[in-house]
């Protein structure tokens, strides 16, 4: 046995020796993974005699969108590779075991190897839920299709698996992908306007994605041209992708394995705790690697020191804006929402839960101000004047957003002008509102941890409580205002709508006084 | 009864913790132009003190008194943020600012005039001007602190208090922080530092508090100290 491996299989003794946990605790975990086991058995025999839409057609519409489903699950894969990726060690494993001198590509080429078969047994998972739904919706050629599929839903992964390694080890392919999102969301697009026009032979050729769904597609009996062709096409790349990530096992960086292993801890810490905007905040850091944008733009001078915090948060949008596009991306929900509303008024709940995530999103600034309380000691006001200040920039923002939103159903006609105007009067009041209840959750910094250790009836209580007390407000706001306003559409609107907008400014003076009364916690 | 020229007053003033006396009584008539330097071991009561000071920390006991303010009356008031200037030993920046940015924004918070002119002043003399596009987690320990002192610095004030302010700089650094803060003096504010280092609360202070345990042990000129049964307990022997 070679020195590596004696070294490894040392610490998983060592390991096994130390683990703490209990014969009780070991039998709980195998009760949980059979009862979870049984339970999906059930369902899905279910599923199988009853049929849940027996018919082969539907199994067909429904792989083929594998293509698409594939690319994006390679991209997650891709987008790991960029902040993570497939050779993780332990702080401790390289502070010990990395620095020694055993041989570094053997230790490496563990990992990916171990990397490498938890792939493959995502694979075979994904071959069972085929087989699986070929049974359900009655289609013929099971066996065949449950060994086609994971055969190549493996292979997807594996090479997935060794591409992410790719751009673990190298800094430009990791910019590369950091940067190329738009590139993917125009991929995903061109392959499902494929995949809608029937177009399975050029679905098939589109990429890696489509090599591994056309043998899978022949299996079912689609007509995918040159399947064959692209079979072997997908073999040769994936033996490829997965011999040049072996050969290229040792180029690393220290810097690198370090940069991911700190990244790792710190994300599992915060997730541990809750904090998924930490977790995620870390994530983005790390595949950053300091690329900030927007490093040279300075603060504009608004001339009256009352004005330097909404300058702060502009600046903080001007140079993060992709808080401006998500932001943007919920507001359409909301529209989208909405129009859909006029036939199906239980979506008007996407119209709430769409402008609320916009104004949640907006109020990062103040996030980050609650983040580090001790910071805004060298400002001149108190703390809750700060948080009221944070609300500036976040209320003009969302109400343009909602205006752009306005001025669109209102140019194609998808709503009546005569409720777009009125919409419009509204819009800084909804906003104001959203954006002051949002700033309420937000300016409370993390859950407290004690609570959160404590496990017990009261603390999951107050978690909830916790996490739902800016939608409340504002779905009290907004509520008392939309039921005030909806009833009078027609006659009586003027009234109606004055009553709503002094609803909401009593609503939003309420929320900033509470803010204004803010005292920051102790660092 | 303090003076009514009084920057700074503490009477009294002391903090437990549990069965701990972090402090136990300490009492300043401080005037600007000053500099007072506490000093003492690890956990004399140095940074128990300045919080107070500034208002960071409740006392148990006694009172503290900034321009004739009571800030534990009226912490948050306008007078105190206008006239005191805190700068802790853990930098407190906000990740997401450059250090340009955190001086920009202590500028135009403060309502400055000439904020450009210095804030390169600043820059240079701390040795900053080449790091100012970076965020705090890219500068060193010794950088952030070195941010810190010019956010701290920049703004205006009459009582600046630093709390071991050299600890983490370089000799280059903690020469231009001597020299900046002989000035700060001499242009009329009290400034009061807590340090370790004995050969800095020298150069610069007028008075010297030492503490131990939470006591003031001695206070008085550095000859005073010096000359005290004390000094070879405190390295100055």
């Amino acid at each position: 046995m070679s020195t590596e491996r004696q070294i490894r299989a040392f610490v998983r003794r060592q390991r096994r020796e130390h683990d703490s946990r209990r014969l009780s605790d070991r039998l709980i975990d195998i009760y949980t993974w059979m009862l979870g086991a049984v339970v999906a058995s059930v369902v899905l025999s279910g599923l199988v005699d009853g049929g849940i839409a027996p018919h082969p057609q539907v199994f067909m519409d429904t792989i083929a969108w594998l293509p698409v489903v594939l690319l994006v699950a390679m991209w997650a894969v891709l987008r790991f590779g960029t902040w993570q990726g497939p050779v993780l060690f332990s702080e401790p494993e390289l502070q010990w075991v990395v620095s020694s001198p055993l041989d570094r590509r053997t230790l490496i080429l563990a990992k990916l190897k171990r990397a490498t078969v938890i792939a493959i047994g995502v694979g075979v998972v994904g071959g069972i839920a085929v087989a699986i739904g070929a049974a359900a919706m009655a289609h013929h050629n099971v066996l065949l299709l449950f060994v086609v599929a994971t055969l190549s839903l493996s292979l997807i992964s594996a090479m997935s698996t060794a591409l992410a390694w790719h751009i673990e080890r190298s800094k430009s392919w990791s910019r590369v992908i950091e940067v190329g999102t738009p590139v993917m969301v125009a991929a995903v697009g061109v392959v499902s306007v494929l995949v809608m026009n029937s177009r399975t032979t050029a679905a098939a050729w589109s990429g890696p994605w489509g090599w591994a769904t056309a043998p899978i597609g022949a299996a079912a009996g689609a007509s995918v041209g040159g399947w064959v062709i692209v079979t072997a096409l997908f073999l040769v790349s994936t033996v490829a992708a997965v011999m040049s990530a072996a050969a290229t096992a040792q180029m690393i960086s220290d810097e690198e394995l370090w940069r991911r292993s700190e990244a790792r801890s710190s994300a599992s810490a915060a997730l541990f705790f809750g904090n998924v905007r930490a977790a995620t905040t870390i994530a983005r850091r790390q595949r950053a690697r300091g690329h900030m944008r927007g490093r040279t733009l300075r603060m504009v001078r608004l001339g009256n020191p009352w004005l330097t915090i909404p300058a702060r948060d502009l600046l903080t949008l001007r140079r993060n804006q992709r808080l401006l596009v998500v932001s943007g991306g919920f507001v359409a929900v909301a529209f989208v929402s909405g129009v859909a509303a006029a036939t199906r008024p239980a979506l008007l709940v996407g119209v709430f839960v769409g402008l609320y995530a916009a104004a949640s999103r907006l109020m990062e600034p103040i996030r980050l101000e609650s983040d580090r309380t001790d910071a805004h000691r060298m400002l001149p006001w108190p703390w809750g004047t700060i948080l009221v200040l944070h609300c500036a920039v976040p209320t003009v923002a969302l109400t343009v957003l909602v205006w752009i939103g306005l001025s669109v159903v209102g140019i194609t006609g998808l709503a009546p002008s005569a409720a777009t105007v009125l919409l419009a009067v509204l819009a800084p009041f909804v906003a104001s509102a959203l954006v002051l209840s949002a700033g309420v959750a937000a300016s409370r910094s993390g859950f407290p941890v004690e609570m959160l250790i404590s496990g017990t009836q009261q603390s999951s209580f107050m978690l909830v409580l916790w996490m739902i007390t800016g939608p409340m407000l504002a779905l009290i706001a907004l509520g008392i205002a939309a039921g005030t306003v909806l009833p009078h559409l027609g006659e009586g609107i003027g009234q109606s709508t004055f009553t709503a907008v002094l609803f909401l400014t009593m609503a939003t003076a309420a929320f900033g006084a509470w803010l204004w009364n803010r005292k920051p916690k102790p660092e | 009864m303090a003076d009514t020229q009084s920057l700074l007053v503490a009477e009294g003033l002391g903090r437990d913790f549990g069965e701990l006396k972090a402090l136990d009584s300490l009492d300043l008539d401080l005037s600007g132009g000053q500099a007072v330097a506490l000093i003492g071991h690890n956990g004399s009561g140095k940074t128990t003190a300045l919080s107070m000071l500034a208002g960071r920390l409740e006392p148990s006991r006694g009172t503290v008194r900034v321009a004739g303010v009571d800030i534990n009356r009226h912490g948050g008031s306008a007078t105190v943020r206008a006239v005191l200037s805190f700068i802790p030993d853990t930098p407190a920046l906000y990740p997401d600012l450059t250090v340009a940015d955190h001086l920009d924004l202590i500028g135009l918070a403060h309502g400055l005039d000439d904020v450009d002119e210095r804030t390169g002043t600043l820059l240079g003399a701390l040795g900053l001007a080449d790091r100012s596009h970076l965020l705090p987690r890219e500068l060193s320990r010794g950088m952030r602190q070195k941010t810190q002192l010019a956010c701290g610095l920049l703004r205006p004030y009459e009582v600046l208090l630093l709390d071991e302010p050299v600890s983490g700089l370089d000799p280059p650094s903690r020469h231009a922080l001597h020299m900046l803060l002989k000035q700060i003096k001499s242009e009329g504010a009290l400034v009061v530092f807590s340090t370790h280092d004995l050969e800095f609360a020298r150069d610069l202070a007028d008075q010297i508090v030492v503490l131990r345990d939470g006591q003031v042990l001695v206070a008085g000129t550095y000859d005073d100290v010096s000359g005290s049964g004390h000094a070879r307990e405190l390295g100055l022997g």
